[in-house]
């Protein structure tokens, strides 16, 4: 009698667990699979066609347009989904609901939600890039468009109209941009004086786009002497882009090469007014020996790493072909509205030798590298940086600034809209009535 | 012996509740080890729903190529969000199919009936398994894919002379009223040797049942047409096609080779089907591109004849945008008809369905969301996924 007593105590402890389980351990009769998170959104999206949304949500709240709606709404729904939907607007004042409609007795437990915002045919908005470098001061950007220069492979082009092209594309993301206007201030910016009053203006760390192609212009006088701008030994200008070099590495510039064989020529209208290219456009001088390599990119590259002047016809270009925007040239050029056509023809690549020879690294490819460098931003280990675009001609100023943004990658500040009461936003709640969770 | 007997049953009873207790805890950890797997599924089923809508694939140009996609994606390359693209769907492999021995090929059925359909070669479609294999759900998961219109257009003729129609706007959850409704008669006019094709249009307003009705001032008793119905309605657009035929033996049957190519071949439908009396077909036809009035612009027109037995007629004017194929034929003096064929499988609210059949399915999770083409119609894809092996 005992033992019944005993496993009858046993049996109602185990009935009560099982009980006790069951309470507790329960499971949703069904399981919602649908997503109303995206179902939702999705169909904002669709109604939003052809701006719907827009129209509505800056109607009046009486207005039929929002019977269409709602009327639309509640057919385009599987009859077992209800919907709350609910217009904000956002103003100074907070946020304001407009208007709101429903097609059941809505309770906000267990819904799920999507919004989706309009502005306003009447907005406004604005972009504000982020100036380069003005976390430290601002970096400053030299536009060469001196009157006493001439260019060369700038077919097309003038260097003061690519230097005005070049304004329109990168003043934004710079605090201070000033045009060189002559061979006289190139001089005094040589010299590390400034050559504006703005009190902005920064030699150190500066961006100088030479935008006459291949030639660049020199200063007469000190940079155009022996020893410092001209090598009487071998009758040659190279040694003033030594110079140049030099002052890359001093101020920690960053230099600019906009088409073809980088320092081939120098220019001035006055001091070589009675020389030309071999091509019949006075004011300009080869810095090297016809039929020979350039020596002008070697002595720059080599005053850049700080190494002695040696004249050198060591061929540094090469021929590349017909070449591609890398990935991140497009991606860059998606962020920042640049959009130059994807593919060029490089006869003017930079070896890679030089890399090793004269201590640089790309810092930003443009376009895909193979055996040559066909436009990278390249910079010293130690200082100063150069972007040699080695394309044929014609220039293309947005290559010039891709490479740059590239570079410096300045952000994009969030859109601002303009106009008060111009953005609403459309909440759309939905729930699965009659089972499901 | 009182006490041993007391003891055996107690024990006997005690041993029974143990399994009684044992097995209702089994089922409820085998009904929780089920959940715990669907909820997996629909997490699934969400991201492979939201990939294969927000992505075109690669390469983008998928649909309207006749390559295999390395990545499958359903998204127009030129929309954004819930785009959907017609001719990738137009691309995806149907569970029917045609066989046209001239060609020595076949090529998929779908559509709303044989005067109205779209029949792409099998070798230019993408099958199940490609898809599966690029979604890398092969072997773990089967998969039921439902294209279909977001609004439904029915269709039907109220008399012939004159010629009236009446149409049924309805959605997932009810009727749309107060919608406009464009109406496009396409008339085959018989002529000596080919028909003409004449096209007017009405318009209509739905009411609180969501139907709405027009009249054409003609005697429809021995014409031939076909009628279509676009009815925008915000961003929820829906299209409708009717039909109507002196000759249902005896019609051209557009066959698609290449969907990159522009290349669409008539066959004779004798050659297809082999139903009733073999008559030769005298055609025109020409593609025509929907504006924006819901008005239909013609592309050049071309004629030719069909014998039973015969070669197949080429048509060459296929356009680059989407658009439907009018052809007009005539078979005696009394026969002809309209046949229709979307040129980008969403102008005239087709729906297709895709992959194993999931009706007994018990353990499936199904999800759902609205896209838009870029010709405007709306559409509701639905996926029902499960887990196999």
């Amino acid at each position: 009698m005992l033992r019944t007593l005993e496993t009858l105590l046993c049996i109602a402890f185990l009935g009560g667990a099982l009980v006790a389980a069951g309470w507790l351990f329960t499971l949703p009769s069904e399981i919602n699979t649908v997503d109303l998170n995206y179902l939702a959104y999705s169909a904002l999206l669709t109604l939003d066609r052809d701006g719907w949304l827009q129209k509505v949500a800056f109607s009046f709240p009486d207005e039929p347009a929002w019977n269409e709606f709602a009327t639309t709404l509640s057919a385009m729904l599987p009859a077992k989904i209800v919907y709350n939907l609910t217009l904000y607007c956002f103003s100074e004042g907070g946020i304001m609901v407009l208007k709101s409609i429903s097609n059941a007795n809505w309770d906000a437990i267990k819904s799920d939600v999507s919004s989706a915002g309009v502005v306003s045919s009447n907005a406004t908005f604005s972009v504000t890039p982020e100036k380069i470098g003005e976390r430290g001061g601002g970096v400053t950007l030299y536009l060469l468009n001196c009157s006493d220069a001439n260019g060369w492979w700038i077919t097309c082009h003038t260097g003061q109209s690519i230097a005005e092209e070049l304004y329109t594309l990168l003043s934004p993301y710079f605090k201070t941009v000033i045009f060189v206007q002559n061979t006289l201030e190139l001089e005094n910016l040589l010299n590390g004086t400034k050559i504006s009053g703005s009190p902005d203006e920064n030699v150190t760390n500066a961006v100088i786009i030479n935008t006459f192609g291949e030639a660049v212009p020199i200063p007469s006088g000190y940079y155009a002497s022996s020893g410092v701008g001209y090598d009487l030994e071998h009758t040659s200008y190279a040694r003033y882009f030594h110079t140049l070099g030099n002052r890359t590495r001093q101020y920690n510039w960053t230099w600019v090469s906009i088409v073809g064989f980088p320092l081939f020529y120098v220019t001035n209208t006055v001091l070589f007014a009675n020389d030309h290219n071999g091509w019949g456009i006075y004011g300009m001088k080869q810095v090297g020996l016809t039929g020979t390599v350039n020596p002008g990119l070697n002595a720059f590259l080599q005053g850049m790493d700080g190494q002695n002047y040696t004249y050198s016809t060591t061929s540094t270009v090469s021929n590349a072909g017909v070449v591609y925007l890398s990935s991140s040239a497009l991606d860059y050029g998606n962020y920042y509205g640049l959009f130059p056509m994807p593919y060029a023809t490089a006869t003017r690549a930079l070896s890679s030798t030089v890399l090793n020879t004269y201590n640089l690294t790309s810092a930003f490819n443009v376009f895909n590298v193979g055996n040559s460098y066909p436009g990278s931003v390249f910079r010293n280990i130690q200082s100063g940086a150069f972007y040699p675009l080695g394309l044929s001609r014609v220039p293309d100023s947005r290559l010039t600034a891709l490479g740059l943004l590239g570079y410096y990658k300045p952000q994009i500040y969030a859109t601002i809209y303009t106009a008060a009461n111009t953005t609403r936003t459309f909440v759309l709640q939905l729930k699965l009535v009659g089972g499901g969770s | 012996m009182h006490l041993e007997i007391d003891h055996v049953v107690s024990v006997g009873i005690f041993l029974a509740v143990i399994l009684l207790v044992t097995g209702q805890v089994c089922d409820r950890l085998e009904m929780a080890r089920l959940y715990d797997e669907k909820k997996q599924v629909t997490a699934t089923l969400n991201r492979v729903l939201d990939y294969l809508l927000l992505n075109p694939g690669v390469p983008v140009d998928w649909g309207t190529s006749d390559s295999t996609p390395t990545f499958f994606g359903l998204q127009d390359p030129e929309g954004t969000n819930y785009w959907l693209s017609g001719w990738s769907v137009a691309r995806l492999s149907t569970s029917e199919s045609i066989y046209y021995p001239k060609t020595g090929k076949f090529y998929g059925n779908v559509g709303i009936n044989e005067k109205c359909a779209w029949h792409l070669a099998v070798s230019s479609q993408v099958n199940y398994s490609t898809v599966m294999d690029l979604l890398g759900l092969r072997g773990d998961y089967d998969m039921y894919v439902s294209v279909r219109p977001a609004v439904a257009v029915s269709i039907n003729k109220t008399q012939d002379n004159p010629l009236a129609f009446s149409v049924k706007v309805t959605s997932e959850g009810g009727t749309l009223s107060s919608i406009t409704v464009y109406f496009s008669l396409i008339e085959s006019h018989r002529g000596a040797v080919y028909p003409t094709i004449v096209i007017s249009y009405g318009v209509g307003v739905t009411d609180e049942k969501g139907e709405a009705s027009t009249v054409f001032s003609v005697d429809g008793s021995a014409l031939d047409y076909a009628l279509t119905v676009y009815t925008p309605s915000l961003g929820l657009e829906g299209r409708g096609v009717f039909i109507h035929s002196t000759d249902d033996e005896n019609y051209p049957v557009p066959l698609v080779e290449s969907i990159s190519n522009g290349e669409v071949i008539l066959a004779h439908s004798q050659d297809i089907n082999y139903v009733g009396m073999p008559r030769t077909i005298n055609y025109a036809a020409a593609f025509y591109l929907v504006a924006s009035d819901y008005t239909l612009r013609p592309m050049p027109e071309e004629t030719g004849s069909l014998q039973p037995g015969g070669s197949f007629g080429e048509l060459i004017n296929a356009p680059l945008s989407p658009g439907i194929l009018v052809v007009a034929y005539q078979t005696s003096a009394m026969g002809g008809g309209v046949v229709l064929m979307p040129w980008g499988f969403t102008q005239l609210g087709f729906e297709t369905t895709f992959g194993v059949n999931a009706s007994d399915k018990i353990w499936s999770a199904t999800d759902m969301r609205y896209a838009q083409c870029g010709n405007g119609a709306s559409y509701i894809i639905q996926i029902t996924l499960w887990r196999v092996g």
